[in-house]
């Protein structure tokens, strides 16, 4: 119940930080997508129940921030959260790899969307530029901040879930 | 006369002390007095100095603990002194942006503005669009320019009551009828992914060269004319394509925007029914 009351909140505030600090944290012109980062971290947790709640709240969030067009942020977080759902009953015994590896497929995933989002709305970015000035300072800045995002939300849902079955 | 007789004890006491009224009176006493109290006051003067130095080993503690209290308090009044200092070039900061953008605004007095804050960036790296603290309940409509003293910033790409997007210059999805001033010729301003922007569709007839301005030239009606844009920086030109281009130093820094102005009362021209 804790986990639905503070999806909402935390979904807001991590979103109001995207945009006024986060975005303006670059390298070359890749930014990091901590909302990403939020989703996998929390899906990744084997006692998390309403980790879709994650996923919807942060792609209405994140595409009420963005103007990527077709809803591209539902569609890159929801191939995520998928990858994660099947993935996590085969390797349940390595969350830290998993979060690791789930965020350089989630970096590749999100740039290859936005990428196509826009290639089907006759915006054609420059595919080299893309991938040099793009997508790997994106990877880079992401694999950057996963493992303390990781680190703080494992420990958090850990607590919760901790207290609810003290409850 | 009997009686004086019988208390003589109490008249030659009477006497000695009158007699020595008299004698202090007339200063004859001086330096009698001067010897006895000297060793007096020495001796006063002695004790009064130990117990200065007793009482001020006993309060002196007190006054280092006051004194560190009085520093500490002196320092937090300097902290908030400071934290104020900041305040107030931050909001000189402010003042100075707005001024530039008043002064902006009462250069082209046919137009009216509404001023807006930069509340947040595009969080995807592939669009340059910032959001604003302005919507419309401000009277922002959907495809408004939007200025800041420098030069064009953008426009109005979607609004909600309290706020809007801005799609700027360099957005790989925005394109501005622009002309290069000195050379007199039109051209596209086109923006990309890495933010950066250049005039294309120049024709190769005329002679492009770095440092000439370029401004809106309110071809289509999107944009208002002779709002500038930025200065060429580098000329692309080959013998063997149709136009020519060049890349532009955009007016404004969009890495530092804060405040901008958006054009309310341009309204523009919608030429989809004529393509």
């Amino acid at each position: 119940m804790k986990e639905i009351l503070i999806t909402i909140p935390v979904m807001i505030f991590t979103g109001i930080f995207q945009a006024t600090l986060f975005s303006r944290i670059h390298i070359l012109n890749g930014t990091a997508d901590i909302i990403l980062l939020m989703i996998i971290a929390w899906s990744l947790h084997p006692h998390t129940k309403y980790s879709w709640l994650w996923l919807l709240s942060g792609s209405l969030i994140m595409t009420y921030l963005s103007a990527i067009p077709m809803y591209g942020y539902f569609i890159t977080y929801t191939i995520i959260w998928i990858l994660i759902q099947f993935l996590k009953s085969r390797f349940w015994q390595m969350p830290i790899i998993l979060m690791v590896f789930v965020t350089i497929i989630g970096s590749i995933v999100s740039a290859a969307v936005s990428y196509f989002v826009l290639f089907i709305n006759d915006i054609q970015p420059e595919l080299q530029t893309t991938l040099t000035q793009i997508m790997i300072p994106s990877l880079t800045l992401n694999l950057l901040f996963c493992i303390p995002v990781y680190g703080i939300l494992n420990d958090w849902a850990n607590s919760l879930y901790y207290k609810e079955a003290q409850l | 006369m009997k009686k004086i007789f019988e208390n003589w004890q109490r008249v030659v006491m009477i006497l000695l002390i009158a007699g020595m009224i008299l004698l202090a009176l007339s200063g004859f006493l001086t330096q009698m007095l001067g010897n006895v109290l000297d060793p007096v006051i020495s001796i006063q003067k002695w004790v009064a100095e130990r117990v200065k130095i007793v009482y001020e080993f006993f309060t002196i503690p007190r006054d280092v603990t006051q004194l560190r209290a009085e520093n500490q308090a002196l320092q937090d009044h300097v902290s908030l002194l400071q934290t104020q200092i900041i305040q107030l070039e931050q909001d000189l900061k402010e003042a100075d942006i707005l001024y530039s953008l008043l002064g902006f605004a009462r250069g082209r007095p046919e137009e009216t503005y509404v001023a807006a804050a930069v509340i947040g960036i595009d969080p995807s790296p592939f669009l340059k669009y910032v959001l604003i603290d302005k919507g419309s309940d401000d009277g922002i409509a959907f495809n408004m320019p939007v200025v800041t003293e420098k030069g064009l910033v953008g426009r109005i790409s979607a609004v909600t009551a309290s706020a809007s997007r801005v799609q700027l210059i360099t957005d790989i999805g925005s394109m501005v009828n622009a002309r290069v001033v000195e050379a007199d010729v039109d051209g596209v301003i086109q923006g990309s992914v890495t933010a950066d922007i250049s005039i294309e569709m120049v024709t190769q007839e005329v002679e492009l060269q770095a440092g000439q301005t370029v401004q809106t030239s309110g071809l289509g009606g999107s944009y208002p004319a002779d709002v500038t844009i930025g200065h060429i920086i580098n000329v692309n030109k080959l013998e063997n394509e149709l136009f020519q281009s060049a890349s532009i130093q955009p007016a404004e820094d969009f890495n530092t925007l804060q405040a901008v102005l958006v054009v309310a009362n341009f309204r523009p021209s919608n030429i989809s029914p004529l393509e």
